[in-house]
């Protein structure tokens, strides 16, 4: 396993120094090998697929066209995750204020959540609730959950206050946990 | 509440933190299509540093020629010191004594001796040599002798003498007019030739004479000879071909079997700095023209840099997207029949060559070699689409995949006809081999080279 592990680090360095070089063969397979994860990461952070892809196309741009002000501290698969997580704050970060106010039913909260629920939904679906957030909820929650930024570098991140952040991030629970609910009786009734 | 919410957090990471999605072909197309546009606006950029360069380059060589050949500046007069006879009021006693004899030498006639006369009515530029059978073989060398025969050079200098007696018809010294020149015969000695001898007219006279006559033969290339600037016109019927270079060898025989290249031409200023009798230097700018002919073949419609669906057309030097005006507007992967067509590049060159000048009279022959620099100016497509519907004369003038820069290597064989002593007529067969690639990201590397028969005028600056 070590040995694989080796491998794959030279063969990532191999690819990086093509990509450098601007060897076209060298990003078509940085792009096979990492596009799948990326367009998971696009998903969340946009409303459809298509957006999805738009962010990933300007990601995968940037990607090349920086890639070697990568200095090789940290992970490469990283690096791009975070290019195509500023990518999806680029689109939005404008209009994050215009996104419409949502009415949250007082009764949500005392829905149950368990993993035997979310086991009965698939990732997809899981992936399609988020997708369906508000986008300044959207984002809060995606930078907050997966990329694990604390508020204060939400705030700086999209040019809100801490209170807007921590705000977004509880209605956006609020928003998923309800829908949850809403799968949770779905679910029950099949 | 605060515990289910967090669950929410944990529940959710856990199933899409690893999610993958296969993003549509079309991103990858498009993708693609981007960075072949950002490279080429790369590309258009490295060129106008090149072509800033070049343009510089040509500027300080120009200013260089005008600067050397004194266009620029008005020189004074008598420059040129290394052949001005230095003068002394201080001529050593030997020099007042008793001349018996005296020749005057013009050119290579040398007058009887006696005919003092007749040196009184040349001119300033006559050399005269005088013989002192008293003066002996001597250490007593006073500086003025050493100014009268350069020994290095073989030049017989003039100098002035106020010592002289006034009387030239006598045969004595002639006034502001006297030179007195060292025993020339001994210039395989330099050491001796510092030293005078007896002078009888019968003998040396005519050993002066031979002297001089060798003197001239023997040393006119490496005395008479000046560095100077020759600046010529070329222009040459040209029969190129390529070299091509690929992984996918089915490719190299399509684009072999489908292109054929036409009669092609270039032209330009070439400047030659004649360092010696034998060579020079040259270099100067070469405007040059490629016609490429294309046979019919099936094209495909893709992303073009823009976004646009286009139909892709695949050369030896490149591809090109090409729109049809008419009809509707192509869908990714349809397909048309492009007819015969052809592509056009436009290159100017700068050479730098050494060149070997041989040959006397009228022909030389000056044979060259040396490297160039080609700077891409201009890309043209020419083809016919046709559609079930119509056909369409299509063009474009981008080529993608064509590099902006290559370099070459050169040989010629010239041969000069000197029409008078400042033209020349010259005809110049050359070869030229590029040694990198002309193209960058197309299905092949093509490595062109082409024979140059090209008929010139040059001057002599």
């Amino acid at each position: 396993m070590f040995e694989n592990h080796n491998h794959l680090a030279v063969s990532e360095q191999l690819l990086i120094n093509g990509c450098i070089a601007g060897e076209r063969a060298f990003q078509t397979k940085l792009y096979d090998m990492f596009a799948p994860r990326m367009m998971g990461v696009c998903m969340r952070y946009t409303r459809t697929k298509q957006e999805a892809e738009e962010v990933l196309h300007e990601g995968f741009l940037r990607v090349f066209t920086y890639i070697k002000k990568f200095e090789g501290s940290g992970s490469f698969e990283g690096w791009i995750r975070k290019i195509m997580v500023n990518c999806a704050l680029a689109r939005y970060r404008n209009k994050i204020h215009l996104s419409p106010v949502v009415e949250l039913n007082n009764g949500i909260h005392d829905t149950s959540i368990t993993p035997d629920i979310v086991s009965d939904i698939s990732a997809k679906e899981l992936l399609a609730l988020v997708q369906t957030l508000p986008a300044a909820y959207r984002l809060v929650f995606n930078l907050h959950v997966f990329e694990g930024y604390k508020h204060r570098e939400i705030a700086e991140a999209l040019g809100i206050s801490e209170g807007t952040s921590k705000s977004n991030l509880s209605d956006a629970r609020a928003f998923l946990q309800k829908a949850l609910g809403a799968k949770k009786k779905l679910i029950h009734y099949k | 509440m605060d515990k289910k919410l967090h669950d929410i957090d944990e529940l959710f990471r856990a199933s899409l933190e690893s999610y993958e999605e296969a993003p549509s072909p079309y991103v990858k197309e498009r993708l693609e299509a981007a960075l072949n546009k950002a490279n080429a606006e790369s590309y258009k950029k490295r060129f106008l540093v090149w072509k800033r360069a070049a343009i510089l380059l040509f500027l300080l060589l120009l200013g260089f020629v005008l600067y050397e050949t004194g266009i620029l500046i008005t020189r004074p007069e008598n420059s040129e010191k290394n052949h001005v006879v230095e003068k002394t009021d201080h001529p050593s006693p030997n020099e007042q004594m008793n001349e018996k004899n005296e020749i005057s030498v013009t050119d290579k006639k040398i007058d009887a001796p006696g005919s003092l006369s007749e040196i009184d009515k040349r001119d300033e530029s006559t050399t005269r040599l005088t013989n002192n059978a008293n003066l002996q073989p001597t250490n007593q060398k006073s500086p003025a002798d050493d100014s009268i025969y350069n020994a290095g050079t073989g030049r017989i200098h003039r100098m002035n003498s106020p010592l002289s007696d006034n009387n030239s018809s006598s045969g004595k010294n002639i006034p502001g007019r006297e030179v007195y020149a060292y025993t020339l015969l001994q210039k395989s000695n330099p050491s001796a030739s510092l030293t005078r001898k007896p002078f009888d007219p019968q003998i040396d006279s005519d050993a002066f004479l031979q002297h001089l006559n060798l003197s001239e033969n023997q040393n006119k290339d490496r005395i008479g000879f000046k560095p100077h600037w020759l600046i010529g016109a070329v222009f040459s019927y040209e029969a190129a071909g390529y070299k091509l270079d690929s992984d996918l060898p089915n490719e190299i025989s399509n684009i072999k079997h489908r292109e054929i290249h036409e009669p092609s031409y270039s032209g330009g200023v070439l400047i030659t700095r004649q360092l010696t009798t034998h060579w020079g230097l040259q270099s100067g700018l070469l405007y040059s023209k490629t016609d490429i002919g294309i046979g019919p073949q099936k094209i495909y419609a893709f992303l073009d840099p823009a976004g646009d669906v286009a139909y892709k057309y695949v050369t030896s030097s490149g591809y090109a997207y090409l729109k049809p005006k008419t009809g509707s507007p192509p869908s990714f992967g349809d397909s048309v029949i492009a007819t015969e067509g052809k592509h056009t590049l436009r290159y100017i060159t700068v050479p730098v060559s050494v060149k070997y000048r041989a040959g006397k009279n009228k022909f030389s022959f000056v044979p060259g070699a040396g490297i160039e620099a080609n700077f891409l100016t201009g890309t043209r497509v020419e083809t016919e689409i046709q559609t079930p519907s119509n056909s369409e004369l299509v063009f474009v003038n981008k080529l993608y995949g064509a590099k902006s820069f290559y370099w070459s290597l050169t040989a010629d064989a010239e041969i000069r006809y000197n029409l008078n002593t400042k033209t020349m007529l010259s005809f110049r067969p050359s070869f030229h081999h590029s040694i990198s690639p002309i193209t960058e990201n197309n299905i092949v590397e093509t490595f062109p080279y082409s024979f140059r028969w090209g008929l010139g005028l040059t001057f002599k600056l």
